[in-house]
């Protein structure tokens, strides 16, 4: 079984509103194509996202692969189509960091430790500390941080409960080369047979070598769904032409 | 030059920024104009007046005389017994209670009027002397007998300043609750969707309650230590006042985040909370007793809990009072808190599915 099946969905905003905008500065999701006043920022998007699978999404920004994350983490409710996730826990590192900006790195992660409903063992926080090299910054309050460390910080409280799906929007944002390494390791360790990544970028040469599936999202729709090329670059490039 | 490109951004902002900044700069200001409605009178006109037999020689005629004399100043109640009125204007639903003696229309007798007054409401001192003034002459003129009203006072005597305390307190817990705890939440909204993946708004909430309630606590000792200092006989740590600031914080509290969640946590939701707070200050009879500018605004405060939470909070700090009489009261407040709270969660879930 599918560890999460996207069908059909469809997601439309309501004109350009305010609210809209507020949403999108938010989110960081940008609305694609108007239709009669409405906005859609998916339009007929089927995806599965096999267990133990690194599923890459790529698109160009605003294509609306964070507007698909927000929907698959049940954090919007699709205007049409159904998603399902039967059974899987879903952590999310999202593209905007998400934390709280008065903690300390080691603070946010031991709040967001306390409120998973089986909170993991201190060790696992060390090792995501050690992993995505949080160390020089543990003690630093999270408003301070760089951008680099910002993404870095939001992967970890991604990863914090060990779920079983692992949203990342665009999770080397910011991030040194010698980290980027660190995180790709990382990652690689932790995607186990059960375990299933799905990774969101623009920047294609990132995660190919690890990707076992690649979903290409364009203006709101799916132009591409299969295995990565090896010049996937060059296949990446002749999707967006068309 | 430097000054026009920084005003073209201004303009920028501005329209940008046009839904708060119309809240600013039309909400607000209109608020407090439309405050100064409320305030009809310089004098009292429909204050409440309890109108109650001074002993079984008393009839209904006899009443009915008074209430007639007392329309001219007040709004006449009619009460079973003198022990009823006094509960009454303990309770701030009245603020004059008048014993009618018997026999007014005997041309022969004296009519000896007993005026009670609370020492308590403070601006109402000298008010309830020319209120006693205007009885004596009005149903000397309308009674055969000769009329002698007395002013007698109950209650303990406070100063101005005295007085003073539970308006500041109520102040203090108004901006608190409706304004600084909502704009505290809305600072954290970027971290509302990890929140979301990994607790709930609602336990969020429940916690910024119960932190930010006991700081109003910690608030509370201040007050008391400040008022203290300055040699206040004000009780502002007895159970009945924690009580009532305990309800009013949860209230108000709730009823600023429903608005902050209605409004998808907008800079706008917070000067909304502000014009909010600004009417309530208006309207409650924070400092007047009610009816003692127009029988609008005594409508208008007793439609509000903060009147009763303000009555509650004045009578448990400035009056040794029976913390019985104002149950009534409490249930008021218990009533709103849990509306207001029925309303935050009508709001979140918008909040939830808006997104």
């Amino acid at each position: 079984m599918p560890a999460v099946t996207v069908e059909d969905v469809e997601k439309r905003y309501r004109g350009r509103s305010r609210a809209d905008r507020l949403r999108s500065a938010v989110t960081g999701a940008e609305p694609q194509a108007r239709t009669d006043g409405a906005v859609v920022a998916l339009d007929g998007v089927s995806l599965t996202l096999e267990r133990g699978e690194f599923h890459g999404l790529l698109g160009p920004n605003g294509s609306g692969k964070t507007t698909l994350f927000r929907l698959i983490a049940g954090l919007e409710r699709p205007t049409a189509g159904t998603i399902s996730r039967p059974d899987a826990t879903v952590g999310y590192s999202f593209q905007r960091p998400c934390f709280f900006d008065d903690l300390t790195v080691r603070e946010n992660l031991r709040v967001f430790r306390s409120l998973q409903d089986d909170p993991p063992a201190w060790d696992w926080v060390e090792s995501l500390i050690d992993g995505l090299r949080l160390d020089p910054a543990a003690h630093r309050v999270a408003g301070t941080l760089s951008g680099g460390f910002s993404t870095k910080l939001d992967l970890a409280l991604g990863l914090l409960s060990r779920p079983d799906v692992l949203l990342l929007d665009e999770p080397l944002t910011d991030v040194d080369d010698y980290s980027r390494r660190r995180i790709r390791g990382f990652l690689a360790d932790y995607q186990r047979e059960d375990r299933t990544i799905l990774v969101s970028t623009h920047n294609v040469e990132d995660f190919v070598p690890v990707l076992d599936r690649v979903t290409v999202i364009l203006d709101g729709t799916v132009r591409f769904d299969g295995e990565p090329a090896e010049d996937a670059l060059g296949q990446y490039r002749e999707i967006l032409v068309g | 030059m430097d000054l026009i490109a920084l005003l073209y951004k201004e303009a920028i902002t501005v329209r940008r920024n046009l839904a708060p900044i119309l809240l600013l700069v039309v909400l607000l200001p209109s608020a407090f104009a439309l405050g100064t409605v409320v305030y009809q009178n310089t004098v009292p006109q429909d204050i409440p007046v309890a109108v109650v037999a001074a002993d079984e020689s008393t009839t209904e005629q006899d009443i009915q005389i008074v209430r007639e004399g007392v329309s001219i100043f007040g709004e006449p109640r009619e009460y079973g017994s003198t022990e009823a009125a006094v509960d009454a204007l303990k309770r701030e639903q009245v603020y004059l209670v008048i014993e009618v003696p018997g026999g007014l229309s005997d041309p022969n007798s004296t009519a000896n009027f007993t005026v009670h007054a609370d020492r308590g409401i403070v601006p109402f001192h000298e008010p309830s002397e020319v209120a006693t003034d205007i009885l004596n002459d009005e149903l000397d003129q309308l009674l055969a007998a000769d009329v002698n009203a007395r002013l007698e006072r109950v209650g303990r005597d406070p100063s101005l300043s005295e007085y003073l305390v539970p308006t500041a307190t109520m102040f203090f817990v108004v901006l608190y609750s409706l304004v600084f705890l909502p704009r505290q939440v809305r600072s954290e909204r970027q971290v509302f969707d990890r929140l979301r993946t990994d607790s709930s708004l609602e336990a969020v909430l429940a916690s910024k309650l119960v932190v930010w309630g006991l700081l109003l606590g910690v608030g509370m000792v201040s007050i008391g230590a400040m008022t203290a200092y300055l040699g206040y006989s004000v009780a502002v740590l007895s159970p009945l006042v924690l009580g009532t600031v305990a309800l009013s914080f949860v209230y108000l509290a709730a009823t600023g985040l429903a608005v902050l969640f209605a409004m998808d946590c907008s800079e706008s939701a917070i000067y909304v909370n502000f014009a909010i707070a600004g009417v309530t200050f208006a309207a409650s009879s924070l400092f007047f007793p009610v009816g003692f500018f127009s029988a609008l605004r005594a409508t208008i405060a007793r439609l509000l809990p903060t009147h009763y939470s303000t009555v509650t909070m004045r009578s448990g700090m400035l009056k040794s009072v029976d913390p019985t009489l104002y149950l009534e009261y409490v249930g008021y407040m218990l009533a709103a808190s849990v509306v207001a709270l029925a309303l935050l969660e009508l709001s979140l879930v918008r909040y939830r599915r808006a997104a």
